[in-house]
């Protein structure tokens, strides 16, 4: 590697790379997916199988390629997450583009045998495109593919994320060398203020007036922030971004830094995304060695260092002052705004802080010019956004559409409908702090505004699909749960709040509410949400107003004794059927409660005071004579 | 500023810091529970909510006043917002309310009130058990509202940092480091976590009950009060402003059964008097300077706590309520023919630490009660004696006199006033100049013969105190003789002061105090004549065999990690016969080197001769981590220590010891 010493030495370099990286795609090599999700699915033995297997038959493959040394030429890859994490781990041979699911080191001679040396591709690894129902050969050829738009999420399935070569390859680091040479502050901060571009941590606040705000302020010094705190349970977006190609989020603090006039930065990780973080630290060194962080940026006099804060897992430290108080190493715990960090953030210094989503999209506007940003997206909500998938759908993971796009959509025509045959119910979007929409709500476009007109957020981009076989209190009970165990403690409607608020919903999970009950949530639900400190209490109600107002009758019907969906088990009932009980004893032999009784000659009985609803009567009776009610 | 409050065009001051201040001037107090005025804003209670148009429902702590901001502080919305928070605190809340320290004094219980919550329509959850009565300081967290309010006033007025929020959401707790009780913490004892604490979470040990078992065992009951007590306990029992509450409280005393009440500012002229010539000493000798004042007790643990280096420069002249405790026992016991055995020494303290510093090892059994200015009140109210219909009596003689000098040790600056005042019968003072620096330091220079001068600075609050001797260790400043007292204002502003125990009520006190004062016809503690003849018939001269013995004292290295030390090379000898050595071998003393040291003086207690006394011990952690290695000979800390240093060290006590 060598320090660049000018842009236009860095420029010439990039070029270079990107002649390489073509060429590349032309040969002959193979990609294998090491994110998070197919990494747990064992990716990483897939990767060293490959390397075995192609060492050991060098005389088949070109000579000049293996003897390499070099990582780079190795024709085996280690690419960033593509979004199908379900079907992990996944590997692309390249150059002809066959994708395969679920791969173990048992298929790999298969593979290199047929796949590698013949160019066929194997039909039974291959993805099956769930809308369709068949066999495709090229990921790109599948539905649920076409009908996204990747744009923050480069080169699906080519990406090398190890290798900052590669990410040059793909023009990367070219829009740093633009803001350095050719823009200063104000028409950098124009230029993100004109993308439109809006914050993707959740709020969706405008991006641009941020940065304005952070340049304008006055200090001494200046930082910038990365917010990788993901931490609504279900969404990775994040994840999946920073291990898949740490350096777009890098290249953007970069040029956020020297917009504000900031020397030093934080990445702030989770560090329960261990991949992310040695990633990101992978793409600060080597960035570092290229000279597009450090001392003197590509020679011209701005001075930038970045370094990895690891969140030691509380979820309110992805509020920003939280964030802020945990990285100077306090407790984490918001504070009243304003002051608003890009006024007074870290130890007092204006601070700006962004989302790794939001820092991602800085080097695409910068490269691609306003105009052809603002192409994706709608008007008030401009571009592309990331979201993770998760619940019974036939394909879940990340996937990436732009702005405007409906939830129907979503759903149908890139995640190919529900894989359980059940109706869908809702879609919970936007996490802990998001709402439940109802079928009715599914054809609204997605985008920040529509969303908030209806009570529901982008939030952070956890999408959620829940069937009909689902209890909606349950679902506000479970994301109560979280919010009221991740509470940070210190304001009033959030700690005693979030609390009170969940013993009641627990009330009615268990058959124990009433209608009294039902007014103190909604009277608890108003007072959280108005009164809370910070965001995180502010919108930990969204899950319970939301399911109030679309499906109040489910908790009625809970008070009534009921629960619709037959999950809250405490609403079960097992009774048995006296018409077709034949008295053989059997139940109450398994009966681990002794709850039913009976004598020969009679119907039994379960005493419903002792009965646990485990539901062994339920199977063993052969006549079926147990009924479950509720 | 003109802003328009509930429609109304109000004037507010233009450098208010914030709504909910420049609105109390005005005379609406919007109800909350984590503001104060001393610490920095937390924001967290939100009941202090307000309608600004085009802003929304605000908390009026962290909001900003702008000319022209229409504020409304009391509309159906917010009502029903601040009863649903006080509703949600009394959900989890211990409401004992009766047999609560606070009870009647608990804002928490106040705004119950104010809002006629009668019922909760919340489930009653509960919250943390932890009830520490480890020290003098007593916490109950099943009455803690979380306000922060005592975290931030040891944190940011102290700068103690004893107590912390632990864990989150519903099970986030108030705890000292490591959930150890406050006995095993670096706590000072200083109260301010009381007095500013507004529910019955942090209270102090009440010893009223303790008084009546010792009056009922037959002992001669003696009584001492403090000068603060004098100017804070009419606040409980409606004689605002009474200057001569005193003497009422020596009649009340006398009527309940105390043989003698005594005043402590007699002991505080004395104190001046002593130490007073213990500054001329050292500043004749230029040794342990500058000279710190010991009187408050929780200055004197912080001291132990975070600055051993300094304890040599604490004077070592006891506290008032020591000394006079002592004179007590010891003199007046003798004339009075009673057995010091027979006797209980009772003071009257607006001070918790007063408490802490009576059963410190090295001043135990001089008094044997400290109540404080609340539990006095307490008595008074219990007894249904109404003070206003009590004819003042005098102190009884002969510790019954004071000059203003020993009044004022109630306030700050009173002690170094007394100490310049002794002074000046000493040597030329040709010019005294007080200036505040910044609230809490007061600089003052006292020009002396040849052009040379004497610089006293009277500092309060422990936060200030780090300041200055923070500046005073790395030479920006110099200084002579430094007053610290551990609370705002002093010791009217002591833990043991009634409720409310704030700036504004501790200024009202500073002022009945210096009026009080000013009635006293001695000036300078040299004109106490009993004090005069107490020298003349026992202690000789200040500083003398006999005045060490009886008036002054000692202090420790206190240890904030507890644990027991290591025997590594343990000798059968008596204590006197060996040198104790402890090597500290925590994470940073042990990774520089401490381990190497501990070697070499194995080797050299096994070798050398001179050495063969040396009892060797492995410690943990002398919190001194920044100068690491630590070794302490004989409780001497040696920091940056090498195996030479310590051997000079070492040699120095072996030759000590043998002559």
């Amino acid at each position: 590697m060598r320090m660049f010493k000018s842009p236009l030495e860095a420029f010439k370099y990039i070029e270079q790379q990107e002649e390489i990286r073509r060429k590349k795609l032309e040969q002959l090599s193979v990609y294998v997916c090491v994110g998070t999700g197919c990494t747990a699915n064992g990716a990483r033995k897939v990767y060293e199988k490959f390397k075995e297997v192609l060492n050991e038959r060098n005389l088949n493959i070109s000579l000049e390629k293996l003897d390499d040394p070099d990582e780079n030429n190795n024709p085996v890859k280690k690419t960033g997450c593509c979004g199908l994490c379900s079907l992990g781990p996944l590997v692309k041979i390249i150059p002809y583009g066959f994708t395969y699911g679920h791969v173990k080191p048992n298929d790999v001679e298969e593979i290199v045998e047929k796949s590698l040396l013949k160019g066929k591709p194997i039909e039974r690894l291959l993805l099956t495109d769930p809308i369709s129902g068949k066999k495709v050969e090229k990921l790109e050829d599948a539905t649920f593919f076409k009908n996204q738009s990747f744009y923050i999420m480069d080169a699906i399935g080519t990406s090398e994320c190890e290798s900052i070569e590669d990410y040059m390859g793909r023009g990367g680091y070219k829009s740093l060398i633009k803001a350095l040479s050719e823009m200063d502050s104000e028409s950098i901060v124009d230029t993100i203020k004109a993308s439109g571009l809006r914050g993707r941590g959740g709020g969706g606040f405008p991006t641009g007036f941020k940065w304005e705000a952070a340049m304008k302020s006055k200090g001494e010094k200046k930082f910038v922030v990365c917010n990788g705190d993901e931490g609504d349970p279900g969404a990775f977006m994040n994840r999946t971004l920073l291990e898949r190609d740490p350096h777009s989020v890098l290249e953007g603090m970069i040029i956020a830094a020297f917009a504000i006039g900031a020397s030093k930065g934080y990445a702030y990780i989770r560090a329960e995304y261990p991949i992310a973080v040695e990633m990101f630290n992978k793409a600060i060194n080597d960035a570092k060695e290229y000279g597009f962080l450090g001392e003197n940026i590509l020679g011209t006099g701005f001075n930038l260092d970045i370094e990895v804060k690891e969140g030691a897992g509380a979820f309110v430290c992805g509020e920003e002052t939280a964030l802020l108080a945990s990285i100077e190493g306090k407790r984490g715990v918001p504070r009243p705004r304003p002051p608003f960090p890009a006024q007074s953030g870290l130890w007092g210094f204006p601070t700006l802080l962004n989302n790794v989503e939001t820092y991602a999209n800085v080097p695409k506007i910068i490269r691609d010019g306003v105009e052809n940003y603002r192409k994706r997206g709608v008007e008030s909500s401009p571009g592309t956004k990331m979201f993770s998938i998760t619940g019974p759908l036939k394909l879940t993971g990340i996937i990436e559409i732009q702005f405007g796009t409906t939830l129907r959509h979503v759903i149908e025509d890139i995640c190919g409908g529900t894989s359980n045959g059940l109706k869908l119910k809702a879609i919970q979007i936007g996490g802990p702090s998001g709402a439940c929409l109802s079928e009715e709500f599914f054809d609204l476009p997605l985008d920040y505004d529509t969303l908030k007109s209806v009570d529901a957020m982008v939030g952070s981009g956890g999408i959620v699909a829940i069937t009909e076989d689902r209890c909606m209190v349950e679902v506000a009970r479970f994301f109560l749960d979280f919010t009221k165990r991740e509470s940070c403690g210190k304001c009033v409607p959030c700690r005693e709040g979030t609390m009170q608020a969940y013993t009641i919903l627990e009330k009615f999970t268990q058959g124990k509410a009433t209608y009294e009950d039902l007014e103190n949530l909604e009277y608890l639900s108003k007072i959280i949400k108005t009164a809370s400190l910070c965001g995180l209490g502010k919108t930990a109600p969204n899950p319970i107003l939301s399911t109030l107002k679309l499906f109040r009758d489910e908790y009625i019907e809970h008070i009534e004794g009921k629960c619709p969906s037959g999950m809250c088990t405490a609403l079960k009932k097992y009774v048995i059927n006296p018409d077709l009980c034949k008295s053989c004893s059997l139940c109450a032999r398994f009966c681990p409660q002794g709850a039913i009784s009976g004598e020969r000659g009679k119907p039994y009985v379960i005493d419903q005071e002792k009965c646990v609803k485990c539901g062994i009567c339920f199977e063993k009776c052969k006549f079926n004579a147990i009924e479950l009610i509720g | 500023m003109k802003i328009y409050v509930n429609g109304k065009e109000t004037i507010i001051d233009d450098n208010a810091r914030n709504v909910l201040e420049a609105l109390k001037e005005v005379g609406i107090e919007i109800p909350n529970l984590c503001y104060l005025s001393e610490t920095s804003v937390y924001g967290a209670c939100r009941m202090c909510l307000v309608e600004v148009e085009g802003n929304g429902i605000v908390t009026s702590c962290t909001l900003k006043p702008y000319e022209g901001m229409r504020i409304k502080t009391h509309t159906p919305e917010i009502y029903e917002m601040r009863r649903g928070i006080l509703e949600l605190l009394l959900a989890s809340h211990n409401r004992d309310c009766t047999t609560c320290e606070r009870n009647g004094q608990c804002k928490l219980q106040k705004y119950a009130e104010e809002f006629g919550i009668r019922n909760v329509r919340f489930e009653k959850l509960d919250k943390s058990n932890i009830f520490d009565s480890s020290s003098i300081i007593i916490r109950d967290n099943s009455k803690c509202i979380l306000c922060g309010d005592c975290v931030r006033a040891c944190e940011e007025i102290q700068s103690v940092a004893a107590i912390d929020f632990a864990h989150r959401g519903f099970e986030a707790q108030v705890v000292p480091a490591f959930e150890e009780g406050l006995a095993n913490s670096e706590c000072v004892y200083c109260g301010q976590c009381v007095a500013y604490c507004p529910t019955g979470a942090l209270t102090f040990r009440s010893d009223v009950k303790e008084l009546y078992n010792a009056m009922e065992s037959g002992k001669t009951i003696i009584g001492m009060i403090a000068p603060a007590v004098r100017s804070a306990v009419q606040e409980e029992l409606g004689l605002e402003g009474d200057m001569v509450i005193a003497g009422r409280l020596v009649n009340f005393l006398k009527m309940i059964g105390f043989s003698k009440v005594f005043d402590v500012s007699f002991a505080a002229d004395l104190v001046a008097y002593e130490e007073a010539h213990e500054f001329k000493e050292r500043i004749e000798k230029g040794e342990r300077l500058p000279q710190f004042t010991s009187c408050c007790p929780g200055w004197v643990k912080f001291m132990e706590q975070f600055y051993p280096d300094f304890i040599d420069n604490l004077s070592t002249v006891k506290s008032p309520q020591q000394a006079l405790g002592t004179l007590i026992k010891k003199y007046y016991a003798k004339e009075a023919g009673i057995d010091s055995e027979d006797i209980c020494v009772v003071s009257f303290m607006p001070c918790t630490a007063k408490k802490f510093e009576a059963e410190r090892e090295e001043l135990a059994g001089q008094v044997d009660l400290v109540l404080t200015t609340k539990e006095l009140a307490q008595m008074i109210k219990s007894s249904g004696i109404n003070l206003k219909y009590m004819q003042p009596e005098p102190f009884d003689r002969p510790y019954g006199l004071s000059s203003q000098s020993g009044l004022s040790f109630g306030k700050t600056g009173g002690v170094l006033g007394s100490v310049i005042n002794v002074l000046k019968e000493q040597i030329d003072i040709s010019e005294i100049s007080t200036e505040e620096e910044e609230k809490g330091i007061r600089v003052t220079k006292i020009k002396i013969e040849e052009g040379k001068e004497l610089t006293g600075i009277a500092v309060f609050g422990l936060g200030k105190a780090r300041e200055v001797l923070e500046r005073i260790k790395s030479g920006k400043l110099e200084v002579d003789i430094v007053e610290v007292m551990a609370c705002d204002y002093g010791c009217i502003g002591g833990g043991g002061q009634p409720y409310p125990n704030n700036s504004a009520k501790r200024e009202e006190r500073a002022k009945i105090l210096r009026d009080t004062v000013g009635m006293d016809v001695l000036i300078s503690p040299v004109e106490n004549y009993h004090m005069r003849e107490l020298y003349n018939k026992y202690l000789v001269k200040p500083l003398s065999e006999e005045s060490h013995k009886v008036l002054h004292t000692s202090f420790r290295h206190r240890k904030r990690v507890s644990g027991e030390d290591i025997d590594i090379l343990p000798l059968p000898l008596d204590e006197e016969e060996k040198v104790t050595v402890n090597v500290c071998l925590g994470t940073s003393c042990y990774s520089k080197g401490s381990y190497d040291i501990l070697s070499d003086l194995i080797e050299m207690a096994n070798r050398e001769e001179w050495a063969e006394n040396l009892e060797i011990k492995g410690t943990f952690c002398l919190e001194n981590c920044g100068a690491s290695p630590n070794v302490l000979v004989n409780g001497e800390i040696i920091s940056e220590a090498t195996t030479e240093k310590v051997r000079k060290v070492l040699e120095k006590y072996v030759s000590k010891e043998k002559a």
